[in-house]
Parts: structure tokens; C-alpha cells; sequence
């Protein structure tokens, strides 16, 4: 057996010197942004204006009427909590208080609520750049709570956040909870998605799409359509979740509905598994409303309700 | 003499991706790696005579075919030859929320092509959607779609199947909203179709040499035209294979003038005896001939063709259970009080809407 052999002085030296010039090329090292009162950036869109990939912006807690467009790549984006730090009201482009136009940004521990457009499409978040990580943020009485452009080489996961009173079909269109176009992965768990106003908590036009863990329910006054809409087909795995459906939902018809605008990509699986199925209204609802002819695969779910029912469409109920 | 005319375009094939053949009809060739990586990129450039060949494999994929004369064909391996289908397969797109294959032009052939999975809102979503003339569909194969052939002529011609297999079609999401033993051959009042062969406004439909088994409801065919010719096809009633969707209509449902039924073998499951008939014959007939068909039924269930038409059937050497019938027209009374009386009704609604219309002219003319 041969040793290995350790590398020479002058490899090393050789090293520290590639870094060292690798620093010197490179763009500042990823520095943090500091945002609030009597801090370097009095709002978030000073910060944004002059943020480069890899930085860290802190926003400390207050109100802020203020948007933002970020441009920069792999910024992660930290409030001092949810119920502290709190972006209202103002849209950046006719879009959303958040503009997300770099790849890679997570975005944690804030509010962001009351973004309304002429077009019926203001958002807490705009996601135009690429992937996306949502985690401890509040979306309330936006129009969209996180709306996505196309993009199919992204993923966007979103954890341990609350959607409340998103929603709206005043614009032409309809605005949902959630609302994401040709993506690779919607993730979304651990997650709350109440009184859901005329459209739809989540709608996925992603590859594939995920709710794990998560609390969709219209309540008492929620005015929700489907829970969950994946309109054109898509891996579906819906898990562990509470869905309730409310005496004044808009759309009786189903919590989880696939392939209702007409199958446009592959289905590799519908899974549907551990859920609670709560119909709350005197209408009959089916968990699963699967339009595709791929069997949705239906395990261990409970039902609550004399009108819920597991399935209609392709499928098996165990 | 299908196998002659395939190997022309095939031979073609080891030359060039586009070949030049007669007065500017090409062979399309159509594949990974080839000049068209799918058959939409081909029906995107299709000219009229044009022949569309597509290699073995599954496209996720569907076209709108506009040319007329088109031959679209899948390649045949030498072990799939003579097996329906052979070894194309286009699944699960619908192109115009209709079809895999919408054909608008007329004297189109297709040709050892499988179709699968084709779901769409309306539920009509079918194989192959053509609203041309003189379509021939040789060879193929219909699987787990909601409809096989819906072929709608706005100017009669033919529709000729031959050698094709149908399968787990009609995909029913609720079985109440099959056909009852009240079939008609006429869409339900949500707009649905329902059967694996639906065709209306030709001069000849044929389906030959074709084979129906474990429908999802529904019927296999429902065919208006003014020649009707089923020829040596199989058919299985789906009550045992599919127990949740059972099929509870007539299997054939046909209106129009002329009705050959010959050499067909159809399987009639128990409990099937609330319909009218394997085949329901509807409508003015001109002649009605049933020759040669056999059907295998657990004990004499229901007749062989049920005629509600008029004409007298000629029938012979057919071969139906002890004690069955193979032609019966009992309930035709019935059947034309009821169409005399949605007839009356259409009538009655029709004068009332025009009396409302031109009562609404004269008082705007008051006014």
C-alpha cells in the first residue's frame, strides 16, 4: 500500500495566492444590510437599491410603507419576526411589495400585507428571477400572497408561513394564496391558508407540487374556490394537511383538484395520504377531483362531514 | 398491399429526412434525432399529400393536422407488423381541448398510431377529433381515452376503420350519466359523446376487423350516416370487466339508411338485460341486413339488434343463445310516441320562441 503523500509548501503557497487574487477579483465579500430607524437603510428599498448576490439584509421591526425590487442574486432576507417587522400597502412596479427578481433569495420573519394593483395581481411577492425560499412569513389581505412568472428551471419552497385573507376575482382574473406558473417544485409545508377570499389558497401550474403538513380552511366567512388547483396536470403529493371546506366556499366541488383547465405536461402521480377532509357547508365536496388518467392514489385519509366524500375521477381509496 | 404502400416511404427514409415524391408531396419523417422530433413539428409544415412518418417510441405530444391527403403512420418493426398500433404511442395532450389528433382536412390515412390517456374538461376528449371528409383509420389503437374517433363531416364522404382495438374508452367520471336503454345517438344535454367510435354526417361509415372490449361506460359506437357497414368486429360488453362503470345503453347505436351487420361476434355480460339490444337501429332505414353475426350472452338476455326503424331486417345465419332473438322491434310504438311527442315539443317551443320574438318587434313598434 502506497502513502499519501502530503502536499508540497509550494502547492500551498500556490493556493493562498489563487485565493487571495480570487478575493481581489471577486465583488465585496457578502456584506449584511442593515434596515430600520437610525440604521444605514431607513426602508427595505435603500437596502435593495444597493444590495450585491450573497448579501444578508436585516430588517428591523417597524411598519413599513415601502416596496422593494431585488435584484441581486442569493440574498437572504431577514425581518425581526413576523408580527414586528411589517411591509404594508405600497407595490413596486404595478406588482408586489416584494419584487424578487434575483435567483435564489430566501426571505424569513416578516409581514408583508394590503399590496393592492389596478390589475387585480398585487402581491406580497412577485417571483420573476428564479428559486425562492419563504419561511416565517405572514401574507395577509393581499391580493396574491406569493404570485410566481414562469419559470420552469426554479424550485420555490415556502415553510412555517401563513396566508390569511389573500384572494380576489375583482381584476378579470381571479388571485389565489399562492399562485405559481411553469415551475420544477412548489414545496410547501407546515403552512396556514385561511379564509381564503374567491380563489384558490394554492394554484400550481408547477412540475410538480407538494403540501405537506399544512392548514387550508375557509372557515366561517372564507369565500374560497378549490383548496388546492393543480390546472394542468403535474406530480401532485398532498400529505398530513386540513382541509376545510366552509358553508361559503365559491367552489363546492372539490379540496384538491387536478387537470380542470386541461392536461398541458406529464402526471407522473397524484398521492394523497394522512389528510383530514372536512366538508362544513350542505353541499357535496370530494377530497380528490382528478380530471387526468393518472390514478390518484388515495391512502389513510379521514373524512369529517355527512357530504365528504374521498374521490371522483381516476384512482384508488384505501 | 398496406405492407407495399408502407415500404415505399420506409426505403425512402434511409436516404433523406425530407424526401421528394411525386408532384411535391414529401415523407415527413418524424423521431428523435430526426428532421421533426415529434409529430406537431411535422403537422406544423404538412402540405397536401404529404406522408408523415413516425418512428417507434411515446410522444407526449398532439397535433392539428390542416392538409388534406395526408398519410400518417407510425413505422412497424418487423416482429409488431399486423399488430394494432404498433409501437407509436401519443399520450395524455389533447391539442384545442379536443383530441391527440385533430384532423381538419379531408382524405386523411392514419395508420399503425396508438393513443392513450386523452382526458379533457368536456369530457369529449378523444384519439382523433376530425372534422374532414374521407378519413381512413387502419391499424390503430385507442387506449383509456374518454372517446377513440369522434369524426364529425360537414359534407358526407366516409369514415373507414379497419384493424383497430379499443380499449378502457369512455372513462366515465359518473356512470349515471351513461347512456340508458333511452340511448341516443345525440350528445347529453352537458354536451357529452360517450362512445369509442362516434361519427355523424357521412355517406358511408365502416368500421371492419375491429375490436371493442373494457369500456368504461358508454357505448362502442354511435353512427349516423347514410351507410352503415359493422364487418367482422368484436365487441365485449364491459359489465364484468368494469362492475363500478358498467355499460347499461346499447353497445351500437345507429341511425340512418342503409345497416349491414355482418360476422360480428359481441359478448353480452349477465345483468344486461335492461337494454334494448347490442345494436339499436333508429331513425328512416333503407335496408337493414344481419348475417353471419354471433352472439355469446349468459342465457337470452337482450336481441342482437333491436329495430326501431320500420324496415324490415333480412336476417340470416346469424347465431344468438336458445330462446334468444336476434331481431326484435318490440317497444317500436312506443319509441315513435315519444319521438312524435319530442317532436311535437321542439315544434311547440320553436312557435312560442318566434311568437315572443315578433310579439317583442310589435311592441317596440308601439312604443
Amino acid at each position: 500500500m502506497r502513502r499519501a503523500r502530503h502536499p508540497s509548501w509550494a502547492v500551498l503557497a500556490l493556493t493562498g495566492l489563487a485565493l487571495g487574487l480570487l478575493a481581489g477579483v471577486a465583488p465585496a465579500a457578502a456584506a449584511t444590510l442593515e434596515v430600520g430607524e437610525g440604521k444605514t437603510y431607513a426602508a427595505p428599498s435603500a437596502a435593495a437599491a444597493v444590495a450585491h448576490d450573497g448579501d444578508h439584509i436585516v430588517i428591523a421591526a417597524g411598519e413599513y410603507f415601502d416596496c422593494a425590487v431585488w435584484r441581486a442574486s442569493n440574498l437572504t432576507i431577514d425581518g425581526a419576526g413576523p408580527a414586528a417587522t411589517v411591509i404594508t400597502d405600497k407595490t413596486c412596479g404595478g406588482k408586489a411589495l416584494f419584487v424578487m427578481d434575483g435567483d435564489n433569495i430566501t426571505v424569513r420573519n416578516l409581514t408583508l400585507t394590503r399590496a393592492r394593483v389596478p390589475d387585480g395581481n398585487g402581491a406580497g411577492i412577485r417571483a420573476e428571477g428564479g428559486s425562492l425560499t419563504v419561511a416565517h412569513v405572514r401574507f395577509v389581505n393581499n391580493q396574491n400572497g406569493l404570485l410566481a412568472a414562469p419559470l420552469p428551471q426554479a424550485s420555490i419552497v415556502v415553510s412555517d408561513s401563513e396566508f390569511l385573507r389573500n384572494g380576489s376575482c375583482d381584476g378579470g382574473g381571479c388571485a389565489h394564496g399562492i399562485y405559481v406558473n411553469a415551475l420544477k417544485l412548489l414545496r410547501i409545508e407546515r403552512s396556514r391558508f385561511l379564509e381564503t377570499r374567491q380563489g384558490h389558497p394554492i394554484k400550481s401550474r408547477a412540475a410538480r407540487t407538494e403540501v405537506i403538513g399544512c392548514e387550508i380552511a375557509d372557515g366561517a366567512t372564507g369565500t374560497g374556490s378549490y383548496s388546492v388547483d393543480i390546472p394542468n396536470g403535474g406530480g401532485v403529493l398532498l400529505r398530513d394537511s386540513r382541509i376545510e371546506k366552509g358553508p361559503r366556499s365559491e367552489n363546492h366541488e372539490a379540496g384538491l383538484i387536478v387537470g380542470e383547465e386541461g392536461v398541458t405536461q406529464r402526471t407522473p402521480e397524484i398521492r394523497v395520504e394522512h389528510n383530514v377532509f372536512q366538508v362544513d357547508g350542505d353541499y357535496p365536496s370530494s377530497l380528490v377531483r382528478n380530471l387526468t388518467a393518472t390514478e390518484a392514489e388515495l391512502q389513510g385519509n379521514t373524512l369529517v362531514g355527512a357530504t365528504a366524500r374521498a374521490l371522483r375521477g381516476d384512482g384508488t381509496v384505501e | 398491399m398496406i405492407g407495399a404502400r408502407a415500404a415505399v416511404p420506409l426505403c425512402a427514409a434511409l436516404f433523406a429526412a425530407v424526401v421528394p415524391a411525386g408532384a411535391g408531396a414529401r415523407t415527413l419523417l418524424v423521431g428523435p434525432g430526426r428532421a421533426y422530433d415529434r409529430p406537431s413539428a411535422a403537422a406544423a409544415v404538412a402540405r397536401a399529400g404529404d406522408t408523415v412518418l413516425i418512428a417507434a417510441g411515446e410522444y407526449f405530444d398532439c397535433a392539428r393536422w390542416r392538409a388534406d391527403g395526408l398519410t400518417i403512420a407510425g413505422e412497424v418493426s418487423g416482429t409488431a407488423g399486423g399488430q394494432a398500433g404498433g409501437d407509436v404511442t401519443l399520450t395524455d395532450l389533447a391539442c384545442d381541448g379536443k383530441a391527440a389528433f385533430v384532423i381538419e382536412g379531408n382524405g386523411v390515412t392514419i395508420r399503425h398510431l396508438g393513443f392513450a390517456r386523452i382526458r379533457v374538461p368536456d369530457d369529449n376528449g378523444a384519439g382523433i377529433r376530425a372534422s374532414g371528409r374521407d378519413l381512413t383509420v387502419e391499424d390503430s389503437r385507442f387506449t383509456n381515452t374518454q372517446i377513440g374517433i369522434l369524426a364529425q363531416s360537414p359534407a358526407g364522404g366516409f369514415l373507414r376503420v379497419t384493424g383497430c382495438r379499443f380499449r378502457e374508452t369512455g372513462a366515465s367520471l359518473d356512470a349515471s350519466s351513461d347512456a340508458g336503454p333511452d340511448a341516443s345517438l345525440d350528445p347529453s344535454p352537458g354536451g357529452r359523446v360517450n362512445s369509442a367510435i362516434h361519427a355523424d354526417g357521412f355517406d358511408l361509415v365502416r368500421v371492419e376487423a375491429s375490436d371493442f372490449g373494457r369500456a368504461r361506460g358508454g357505448a362502442d359506437m354511435a353512427l349516423r350516416a347514410r351507410r352503415v357497414e359493422l364487418v367482422d368486429d368484436r365487441m365485449e360488453d364491459a359489465a364484468a370487466a368494469n362492475p363500478g362503470q358498467p355499460m347499461r345503453g346499447p353497445l351500437v347505436m345507429v341511425e340512418g339508411g342503409a345497416l349491414l351487420l355482418q360476422g360480428n361476434r359481441i359478448a353480452i355480460a349477465a345483468g344486461a338485460s335492461a337494454r334494448p339490444g347490442a345494436v339499436l337501429a333508429t331513425g328512416a332505414a333503407s335496408s337493414i341486413t344481419v348475417r353471419g353475426n354471433v352472439m355469446e350472452e349468459a342465457g337470452p338476455l337482450v336481441p342482437l339488434l333491436r329495430n326501431w326503424t320500420g324496415q324490415p331486417a333480412t336476417v340470416e345465419g346469424n347465431h344468438v343463445s336458445a330462446g334468444g332473438e336476434t331481431v326484435s322491434d318490440a317497444g317500436l310504438d312506443y319509441h315513435r310516441l315519444r319521438a312524435t311527442a319530442a317532436g311535437l315539443r321542439d315544434q311547440v317551443h320553436a312557435a312560442w320562441s318566434a311568437a315572443r320574438h315578433y310579439a317583442g318587434i310589435v311592441w317596440r313598434a308601439a312604443d
